[in-house]
């Protein structure tokens, strides 16, 4: 009984290191995506990317509100008959609706437009970061900044790929 | 007497020649003054066979019921077989008003020998064979045939063609290909046997070798190029000519690292440069300077093969626009510096080439570039119903917004619907089709919304 509970604690004293040796193995990197996106040449050009597209977002609600405000001008002027002045109403209360549903819609695209980019980017920085885990022997490389409590700047990455990133154009 | 005869001779040939020089140069210059079709027969009814744009230098002859025969502007062969097509002669100017050229057809080479024959279709009779990374020009697919041109054609039309081979075979010219086809002449010499004179034949030639320095940038390793230190002043230039602009004077007794040698110039790089990248380049050197500095100082050259380049130690901006995590570590963050060991690591790019897919075979042509409609799909986006279609673009030349803005425009004819809107969704050679879009080009049902494209998409093609 007594050589069973000696076997037991050796046992378990055993699995407790290999446990802590193995835990010693696993180490964890980082990489702070917001800084890919503002200090890599390809962040950056997805930065004019989107830049871009807001550019043009912009143009077409310009001319909306110049639609409805030509339309508006011509009502206010009052020369109109009453048969054209219910037309004209009709279709300024349509270029207003057609105005205010662009902008709705394009801040919506711009919003999905800048998701899109920035999983496009760190697609392209995900093969990088296969390669430097598996060289550096990470088993985890952390992404988030928020929960992050400490670093040590050994594990951070971020320099790494952004240059790794910028040699690739 | 003798020199007599000699001197009659003589001005028997010069008149010859002279004759001869008469007769081949037969017909006149003339350019279209508006984009003209060509005809295969005198008559606007006859089939269309190709056209001209605007200020096109052509060739004209054989006129007759107002009609001529068009012919390459180079075209020696004074008979009408010859000609490319027939216009009426009012749209053919003597000097050239409105000049818009139009680019046409796609440079190619073919990796294999290839049968050119005259139909689309294997049944076709062989007209021709062309060699291995022999470059031609082509145009009017028809399944998965395209007419083949020579590359000097400068006028598109069929009648021009030489005859028809399957486009699957074909590759877009790259600047290696041409490379290829037109070796350094060292290399012909090579080849040729000694004192023999040309090898004739159909057998394909070997390809050239690769040229020791290509543009390519390789992994980011530490074992490339060569350090050179400089023995006198030196001055780095922007390009590879003296023109260029200046950079800056490396002093006696620098260090640098040197590599894609072409045209006589070397790129010149710090020499702990760990990435071999041309882009990151200092500037560019004459080889003949640089090289007298290795012999000059034959210890202070090493190709750096054993001896491990320290990394460099990135300096971090003082300022940056993102926002920085509570526990961000300190600027000199570097990777290599783990374990107290400075180790340039090396990064397998070649893991991420394999995942690419081949570009897709282009099987309709409009405005001069080839392209394969990948997907049309219809779907909801914000309560409207959008027309979706997915088009591949094989082209070597990155599109300008009027070029996608008249090819798209094309498509939405053909495709538009009554209260539907389109979405025109472009990808370029080298890009992933499943992934996003080079550029996106909107429809309604009565004229374009707007034009955009994501440069970033880019990445990773010949393009970037």
């Amino acid at each position: 009984m007594k050589l069973l509970r000696i076997c037991t604690l050796c046992v378990a004293v055993s699995l407790l290191w290999a446990a802590t040796a193995s835990a010693h193995k696993s180490v964890v990197g980082f990489v702070n995506p917001q800084r890919i996106i503002s200090e890599s040449k390809i962040g950056r050009i997805a930065q004019e990317d989107l830049a871009r597209l807001g550019k043009e977002k912009d143009r077409r609600v310009r001319d909306a509100l110049q639609k409805v405000d030509v339309l508006r001008n011509k009502l206010e002027k009052g020369n109109l008959s009453v048969s054209e002045e219910q037309v004209m109403e009709k279709s300024l209360r349509l270029a207003a609706r057609d105005y205010e549903d662009l902008v709705k819609t394009s801040n919506m695209d711009i919003q999905g437009e800048e998701r899109r980019l920035i999983q496009f980017v760190m697609r392209r920085a995900d093969s990088i970061l296969r390669s430097i885990a598996s060289e550096m022997g990470f088993s985890m490389i952390l992404t988030d900044p928020e929960i992050i409590g400490f670093v040590d700047e050994s594990m951070d990455i971020t320099d790494r790929v952004i240059r790794e990133l910028n040699s690739m154009i | 007497m003798m020199r007599s005869l000699y001197k009659i001779l003589i001005l028997a040939s010069c008149l010859l020649v002279l004759a001869a020089t008469t007769a081949m140069a037969f017909g006149e210059i003339r350019y279209p003054d508006r984009p003209l079709n060509l005809r295969k027969a005198r008559t606007p009814k006859s089939a269309w066979v190709g056209s001209l744009y605007p200020g096109q230098k052509v060739k004209i002859g054989f006129l007759k019921d107002g009609w001529v025969a068009v012919f390459e502007p180079g075209e020696t062969r004074n008979r009408e077989s010859a000609a490319v097509g027939f216009a009426n002669v009012k749209y053919l100017k003597p000097k050239a008003t409105r000049v818009e050229p139009k680019v046409w057809g796609e440079l190619v080479y073919t990796p294999r020998k290839l049968n050119v024959r005259t139909k689309p279709s294997r049944k076709g009779t062989k007209v021709d064979m062309l060699n291995a990374y022999q470059h031609v020009r082509i145009d009017f697919p028809e399944d998965d045939w395209s007419m083949v041109f020579s590359p000097k054609a400068t006028i598109r039309s069929k009648l021009n063609a030489i005859g028809y081979s399957s486009g699957k075979y074909f590759k877009p010219a790259t600047k290696q290909s041409l490379a290829r086809e037109n070796p350094a002449p060292a290399a012909v010499v090579a080849a040729t046997p000694s004192g023999q004179g040309e090898v004739s034949g159909s057998v394909a030639p070997p390809p050239a070798p690769v040229p020791a320095a290509t543009t390519k940038p390789a992994t980011g390793t530490g074992s490339w190029g060569k350090v050179v230190t400089i023995q006198r002043k030196i001055n780095l230039r922007q390009g590879r000519t003296t023109g260029s602009k200046y950079v800056r004077t490396l002093k006696p007794g620098e260090k640098v690292r040197v590599d894609f040698l072409k045209n006589g110039w070397y790129a010149v790089f710090f020499a702990n440069e760990p990435v071999r990248n041309e882009n990151r380049a200092v500037g560019y050197a004459l080889q003949s300077l640089l090289e007298s500095e290795a012999k000059a100082a034959p210890v202070a050259v090493s190709t750096s093969t054993s001896q491990p380049i320290p990394v460099v130690v990135p300096v971090k901006k003082a300022t940056s626009l993102a926002p920085q995590p509570k526990a961000q570590p300190k600027a000199q963050a570097s990777a290599a510096s783990m374990g107290g060991t400075k180790k340039t690591m090396v990064i397998d790019k070649s893991k991420f080439e394999k995942a690419k897919r081949p570009d897709p075979t282009p099987n309709k042509s409009v405005h001069g570039y080839q392209y394969r409609l990948l997907e049309k799909a219809e779907t909801k986006k914000f309560g409207e119903t959008w027309i979706t279609l997915k088009v591949f673009l094989a082209t070597t030349q990155l599109p300008g917004s009027k070029a996608l803005r008249d090819f798209t425009s094309t498509l939405w004819k053909e495709n538009k619907r009554a209260n539907r809107k389109l979405a025109v969704l472009v990808y370029l050679p080298g890009m992933d089709t499943e992934d996003l879009a080079y550029a996106v080009v909107q429809f309604d049902d009565a004229e374009m919304l707007e034009l955009w494209v994501r440069k970033v998409t880019l990445f990773g093609t010949d393009f970037l």
